[in-house]
C-alpha cells in the first residue's frame, strides 16, 4: 500500500539499548515452546461435566476439553470464537457438507441458555470433515451450541459417532446450562 | 540557457522562480491536497486510520495511488489515481507560499495582514513537517496504586535481548522494527543483525505483521510455513486498527565462532521470552512493542470513569496522578482535553477500564497517551497568527471603505 523508497540492507548493525523500566519484571527463564505459546491461564468458564466424560488438557482453541464414548473418538470442547453466530453455525454445517443457513434458518434453530444468554442449538449428521489435516470420517454427528455473550462468541461442540452423540445429547444440554464464568 | 536565447526573455532562474511562486502551482497543489484528503477519508474506512495516514502523508511516499470505489451502477470498480505523496505536496506548497505569498508579494502596510496570514499558514505547514519527523506517541497504562516510568509505542514491534546475570536482568538491547518489518515476500528475505557488544549476531526472516502462533499438532501449516519445536507462524490479514496487530518472525542466534543455534519464534503473543545460553551467558529474547523510558515516574492514585446513562459513551475520565522526579512529587489531575504537559511530554487521558470488565469491583486502570512533539502547540499558535493577520486585513479594508464613503 505504501510506496516506499527506503531499503534496509540485509546486513545491519544494531547498538541500541534501553534502560530497565517498570515493565521489566521477573521473567520465567527456559520456558518451553508449549509454555510460551499455549494459554496457561485457567479457563474463564466452568461447568459441571458428566462423570463419564474424560477431561483433557485445554489447548489453544479449547478452553475446556473432554473425550467421551466407547469408540475413543467422541469429543466435547468449549471454545471462544470469532465472527458472528451465523458464521460459526455455517462453519459447522460446512464440516458436514450441509447447506449454509441464512438469518431465517438461524431464527428457526432451537434455543438454549448459555451463560444466561439465548444461544442456538445446532445438530448435523454425515461425513465429518473437521479439518486440522484429518481425513473425513463417515457416520459422525454434531450437537452443539453457539452464542454471543457480551462481545464474545462462545461455542460448545460435541462431535463423534452418531450413536454416541445421540446418547450424550441430553447430558450435553445439561452441561451447557451448567456453564458459568469462573470466579 | 541565457535570457538572450530564451524566447520569453527570462532567465531559467526567473522561469523556475515564477513557476514555483505562481498561482497555477498553488491551485494544482491545493486541488491535490483536497483530493487526497477526500480519498484518504474514504480509504481509512477499509484500511484503518494509521495505514491510510502513512500511505498518503509519510515522507517516504514520493508518490501514491489513491483509490476511489466507484458506485455499484458503474460495476463496483476501483479507480486508481496516481499522485505525488502528501508530504511532498505540502513541502511544495510551503515553497510556493513562501516565494509567492511572502517574497514575491507586494510589500507595504496595506497588505501587512495578508503577509501575516501567509506567515501563519507557513508556520502551520512547518509544524506538520516537524510533527511528521519528530513526533512520538505511545501509551502508559497502569492500575490504581501502580507507578510507571515507561510508555509503549502504538505500532512498532521490536525484539529485545536481555542478559540475565545472577538472576537479574541487565541492560536491554533493542532490535528496531525497521530491521524486521520488511522481511516478507517471495523469496523470503533473511536479515543478519550484527550485535557488536554481544557474543552473537542474529538472523531474522518471515516477519508477519499480524500473526497467530499455532501448534502444528492442532492445525497443520497450509502454506509450507516452517515448524519450529512444534509451532509455526500463521500469517493473518492486518487489522484495520493497526495497533492491535500482533507481530512475529522466525529468529536464529549466530554465536561468534560457533555454529548457529536452532531457530525459534519471536512473537509478541508469547507468554514468556525465549531463553538461550551463549558463551556461558544467559539471554532472553522477547518481541514486544517498543518501550520508551520516561524521565520521571507517574503513579496512578485514582481513576474515575463516568458514562452517559445506559451507554458506553464516556462522560468523564479523570486520572489523579502523582509525578515523582528526583524525590520530589507533584499531584496532577489529567482529564479529557486537559492533559498534563511536562518536560516536553504531553499526557492525555485515553482510556479507562477494569481488570475484569464483567466485574465492577475489580481494579480500575487508566491508559494515558504520551506524546513527545516539539511542535505540539504550533498549530494553535499558527492559527492565532492567521486569525490576527486576517483581522488586520479586514479592519484595514473596512477602515478604507469607511474613509472612501465618508
Amino acid at each position: 500500500m505504501l510506496c516506499s523508497c527506503k531499503k534496509v540492507p540485509l546486513v545491519v548493525t544494531s547498538t541500541e539499548t534501553r534502560e530497565l523500566s517498570t515493565k521489566d519484571g521477573p521473567v520465567k527463564l527456559n520456558a518451553s515452546s508449549d509454555e510460551r505459546f499455549r494459554d496457561s491461564q485457567p479457563s474463564p468458564l466452568q461447568g459441571d461435566a458428566p462423570s463419564n466424560w474424560l477431561s483433557r488438557p485445554a489447548s489453544q482453541f479449547r478452553l475446556l476439553n473432554f473425550a467421551f464414548g466407547s469408540s475413543g473418538t467422541g469429543e466435547v470442547y468449549v471454545s471462544k470464537s470469532q465472527g458472528s453466530v451465523l458464521d460459526n453455525v455455517n462453519r459447522w454445517m460446512k464440516q458436514f457438507a450441509q447447506p449454509n443457513l441464512d438469518d431465517t434458518g438461524l431464527e428457526k434453530l432451537e434455543k438454549i441458555l448459555l451463560l444466561g444468554t439465548e444461544a442456538v442449538w445446532v445438530t448435523a449428521e454425515g461425513t465429518y470433515a473437521g479439518g486440522m489435516g484429518k481425513e473425513p470420517v463417515e457416520g459422525f454427528a454434531l450437537a452443539g451450541v453457539v452464542g454471543r455473550v457480551g462481545n464474545d462468541i462462545y461455542t460448545v461442540k460435541m462431535v463423534g459417532p452418531k450413536e454416541e452423540v445421540a446418547a450424550e445429547k441430553e447430558k450435553l444440554q445439561a452441561y451447557v446450562k451448567s456453564l458459568r464464568m469462573a470466579e | 540557457m541565457s535570457a538572450a536565447n530564451n524566447p520569453s526573455g527570462k532567465s531559467i532562474f526567473t522561469s523556475i522562480f515564477d513557476f514555483l511562486s505562481g498561482f497555477a502551482l498553488a491551485t494544482v497543489l491545493l486541488f491535490i491536497l483536497l483530493l487526497q484528503t477526500w480519498l484518504a477519508t474514504l480509504e481509512q474506512v477499509d484500511y484503518g486510520l494509521y495505514a491510510t495516514l502513512r500511505k498518503y502523508f509519510d515522507p517516504q511516499a514520493w508518490y501514491i495511488i489513491g483509490e476511489l470505489k466507484l458506485p455499484d451502477f458503474m460495476g463496483e470498480k476501483i479507480l486508481r489515481i496516481p499522485m505525488p505523496g502528501g508530504y511532498w505536496v505540502l513541502s511544495l506548497l510551503f515553497i510556493n507560499l513562501l516565494l509567492g505569498g511572502i517574497v514575491r508579494a507586494r510589500k507595504g502596510w496595506r497588505i501587512a495582514g495578508v503577509l501575516i496570514a501567509h506567515s501563519g499558514i507557513l508556520f502551520l505547514i512547518a509544524s506538520a513537517a516537524v510533527t511528521a519527523i519528530k513526533e512520538r506517541r505511545g501509551t502508559m497504562d497502569f492500575f490504581e496504586g501502580e507507578t510507571s516510568n515507561v510508555a509503549q509505542d502504538y505500532n512498532e514491534y521490536v525484539v529485545e535481548i536481555t542478559e540475565h546475570t545472577g538472576g537479574r536482568a541487565d541492560k536491554v538491547r533493542v532490535i528496531r522494527g525497521e530491521y524486521l518489518a520488511d522481511l516478507h515476500g517471495d523469496p523470503q528475505p533473511v536479515r543478519t543483525v550484527k550485535l557488536p557488544d554481544l557474543p552473537f549476531d542474529m538472523e531474522f526472516t518471515r516477519h508477519s505483521k499480524n500473526s497467530k502462533v499455532l501448534s502444528a499438532a492442532e492445525m497443520s501449516p497450509a502454506k509450507g510455513e516452517p515448524v519450529v519445536d512444534g509451532y509455526y507462524i500463521f500469517d493473518k490479514p492486518s487489522e484495520k486498527d493497526a495497533e492491535i496487530n500482533i507481530a512475529a518472525c522466525y529468529a536464529k542466534i549466530l554465536p561468534h565462532g560457533a555454529e548457529s543455534l536452532p531457530p525459534f519464534i519471536a512473537s509478541a503473543e508469547a507468554f514468556y521470552p525465549y531463553t538461550a545460553k551463549v558463551a556461558d551467558r544467559v539471554f532472553t529474547f522477547h518481541m514486544r512493542k517498543m518501550l520508551w523510558r520516561m524521565p520521571f515516574d507517574v503513579r496512578l492514585d485514582k481513576a474515575t470513569a463516568e458514562y452517559y446513562p445506559n451507554t458506553a459513551k464516556p462522560k468523564r475520565f479523570e486520572s489523579k496522578v502523582t509525578r515523582i522526579e528526583n524525590g520530589s512529587t507533584a499531584m496532577v489531575e489529567i482529564k479529557m482535553n486537559e492533559p498534563m504537559r511536562y518536560e516536553g511530554l504531553t499526557f492525555y487521558q485515553r482510556m479507562m477500564g477494569r481488570e475484569n470488565a464483567q466485574n465492577a469491583a475489580s481494579r480500575p486502570y487508566s491508559q494515558l497517551e504520551v506524546v513527545s512533539n516539539p511542535a505540539d502547540q504550533w498549530p494553535k499558535y499558527s492559527l492565532y497568527v492567521v486569525a490576527f493577520g486576517l483581522l488586520v486585513h479586514f479592519v484595514m479594508k473596512f477602515v478604507g471603505y469607511i474613509k472612501r464613503t465618508l
